[in-house]
């Protein structure tokens, strides 16, 4: 009897080793993504306070628009007065939408 | 022929077990580099922005280069009623930390609207104070007599934040600059920016791309 892997098990092994690998890319990828995601978000957070604070300085308000390294932070006056602030990525995916306590009337 | 192809596979297995390990620490190293920058872009964006929430630039707070020099509020004493003019005053404290007379000035607040400032020599302690709710009673020895008719004191700490050696740094009195974030800022990219009418900053990680410049809005100069 001789010692030693069949030419099947190391492929087993291969394909074993194979799905750990990818598994684990992908876990990174996921990982990257959602850091991708938090770190727009709170790019986005950043310029948006800094939009709320002019927009309360300000006597007239109207609509209007920040481009920051993530996106645009864009500020609209509702039909009933209110100011609502809106943070949108370049690829269109909106992250958040608040509604403040500043009225435009 | 076997010997061959196993040791041409086992060869196979070893490159790509070394690559994968390669990658993966890398892509490591790359994620836990941007949630330490993202953490630390937090902080600097929410720390300095709190403590210039209700002070007044000019005379609370001002840029000088890398630095960001400031009064710091950090809690208000009701002053209990005294007779006569004295450098001891009796009161009830609520603030964020306990006062350190090494470190930190009082606003003394009249009850007619009158302000003025002294240094913090002592502090002692008392029984009883003259305060509502949870506040510490206190005895707080200034360096000069409080006017008469003082009603509040007002607890306020000399520090100065710096932007410097690659990372946000807070100097508290006449200590030295103490890091607040790991040393992760690319200098000087990563910066105070003022103009005439706010002050904003400006956060790069190092060895990051332009779209990982993020940028903020900071305080007004004006009054409001």
């Amino acid at each position: 009897m001789r010692w030693g892997f069949t030419l099947i098990e190391v492929v087993v092994a291969l394909v074993v080793l194979e799905i750990t690998a990818v598994g684990v890319a992908a876990m990174l990828r996921l990982a990257s993504v959602t850091l991708e995601r938090a770190e727009q978000l709170e790019s986005a957070v950043a310029n948006a306070e800094g939009v709320l604070d002019s927009l309360k300085r300000a006597t007239v308000i109207e609509d209007g628009t920040l481009r920051f390294g993530a996106g645009d932070v864009v500020w609209t006056v509702s039909d009933d007065g209110d100011v609502v602030i809106r943070a949108v990525t370049y690829e269109g995916v909106t992250l958040f939408v608040v509604r403040t306590l500043l009225s435009a009337r | 022929m076997e010997t061959v192809v196993a040791v041409s596979l086992g060869t196979l297995v070893l490159q790509l077990g070394l690559v994968s390990v390669q990658r993966t620490r890398l892509a490591h190293t790359r994620i836990v580099e941007r949630i330490d920058a993202l953490g630390s872009f937090r902080l600097g964006r929410f720390v300095p922005r709190r403590e210039l929430r209700y002070a007044l630039a000019g005379r609370d707070w001002w840029v000088d280069a890398d630095s960001l020099a400031l009064r710091a509020f950090r809690g208000t004493g009701v002053v209990c009623p005294t007779d006569g003019v004295s450098s001891d005053l009796v009161v009830s404290f609520r603030g964020d930390r306990q006062p350190d007379p090494e470190k930190d000035s009082v606003l003394l607040i009249g009850a007619n609207g009158s302000a003025s400032v002294a240094a913090l020599s002592a502090v002692g302690t008392v029984t009883e104070a003259c305060g509502i709710g949870p506040a510490t009673p206190a005895l707080w020895r200034l360096d000069r007599p409080a006017p008469s008719q003082v009603v509040v004191a007002r607890l306020f700490e000399r520090g100065a934040y710096h932007l410097s050696g690659s990372a946000l740094r807070y100097r508290r009195g006449a200590s030295g600059r103490q890091p607040l974030t790991p040393e992760i800022w690319s200098m000087p990219a990563t910066r105070w920016i003022e103009s005439v009418e706010r002050v904003a900053f400006a956060y790069v990680p190092s060895g990051a791309g332009p779209r990982r410049r993020w940028t903020g809005f900071l305080a007004w100069k004006s009054g409001r």
